[in-house]
């Protein structure tokens, strides 16, 4: 129906526009101790993950890209091969979650897992570009970082959650 | 059925997780002896191996990085690449601890053992 299709396309680009200013916020904090100076709490997500919860598999994708994008303009070409892989292979994997598991996968799950394999992806394509191992010593901290940022970007797409759903009846 | 913000089996793999990437790090900072040597890679080649207690500034060729060890630890000093987090990684002591920079392919890394190939 075209009235569907201008209103998620509408939401969409709401969802881009939030998950890149969320991305150039992340970038203003300073780096965290101990992890590798790259490293991103993920705000950004929040949005991806919204949008895959809300519009499925290819909004999810499409936001990932679109975020991915975005850091290409800001901070270059090998940070945007980095966001790529990572957040396309996180949006796969937990759409795949949330295909399997429907509802029995609670936010933290399904938000974990997609941190976990954020996190792997982008360190496999820095093992890729340097061929060294030398990255791998942060992997233990990459884990715990992924966690912790997981369970916390769940706890904030559950508290959103409501809100658009409720808006979206009255619209 | 509502989706749950955690369930059980979720809390207990994540925990099982960060418990035990915490106890691997922690093992591995204990294991890790103070570094003797760094080695600094390019595109996967190893270039040099210059050791921490001589205090130097090394050049990479082809690229404009400049690798600097000072006071028993080695760090990026400076790089023309555009995001810097290179540098970004600080000093670096202890044996495994890397820094890399992607644009130019170049990463380093503390190593323990005694091979050096500039011994002034």
């Amino acid at each position: 129906m075209k009235r569907s299709n201008s209103r998620r396309v509408a939401l969409l680009g709401i969802l881009a526009a939030l998950a890149m200013t969320l991305s150039f916020v992340e970038m203003l904090l300073p780096p965290l101790p101990m992890l590798p100076p790259g490293f991103k709490i993920g705000l950004s997500n929040i949005a991806v993950m919204y949008g895959l919860f809300v519009g499925g598999f290819w909004y999810g994708i499409i936001l990932a890209v679109i975020k991915s994008f975005f850091i290409l303009f800001v901070n270059g070409g090998y940070a945007f091969i980095l966001s790529l892989c990572g957040s396309v292979c996180a949006v796969s994997v937990m759409a795949l979650v949330v295909k399997l598991f429907k509802t029995r996968a609670s936010y933290t799950a399904v938000s974990v897992t997609g941190a976990l394999f954020h996190n792997g992806a982008q360190l496999l394509m820095v093992y890729i570009i340097t061929a060294t191992n030398a990255a791998f010593y942060y992997l233990p901290l990459l884990i715990i970082a992924a966690v912790v940022c997981g369970v916390l970007t769940a706890a904030i797409v559950k508290l959103a959650m409501p809100i658009i759903i409720n808006s979206q009846k009255q619209m | 059925m509502q989706r749950k913000i955690i369930s059980l089996p979720a809390a207990i793999t994540c925990a099982v997780f960060v418990i035990l990437s915490a106890v691997l790090w922690l093992w591995m900072q204990n294991s890790s002896a103070d570094g003797q040597t760094v080695s600094i890679f390019k595109g996967g080649d190893k270039m040099v191996t210059l050791p921490l207690n001589e205090d130097d500034v090394y050049n990479l060729e082809d690229v404009e990085m400049t690798v600097e060890i000072k006071d028993g630890a080695a760090f990026i000093s400076q790089s023309d690449c555009r995001c810097k987090t290179c540098i970004g990684f600080g000093k670096l002591s202890k044996k495994g601890q890397s820094a890399v920079c992607l644009p130019n392919r170049v990463s380093i890394q503390i190593d323990g053992n005694g091979e050096v190939d500039a011994v002034l």
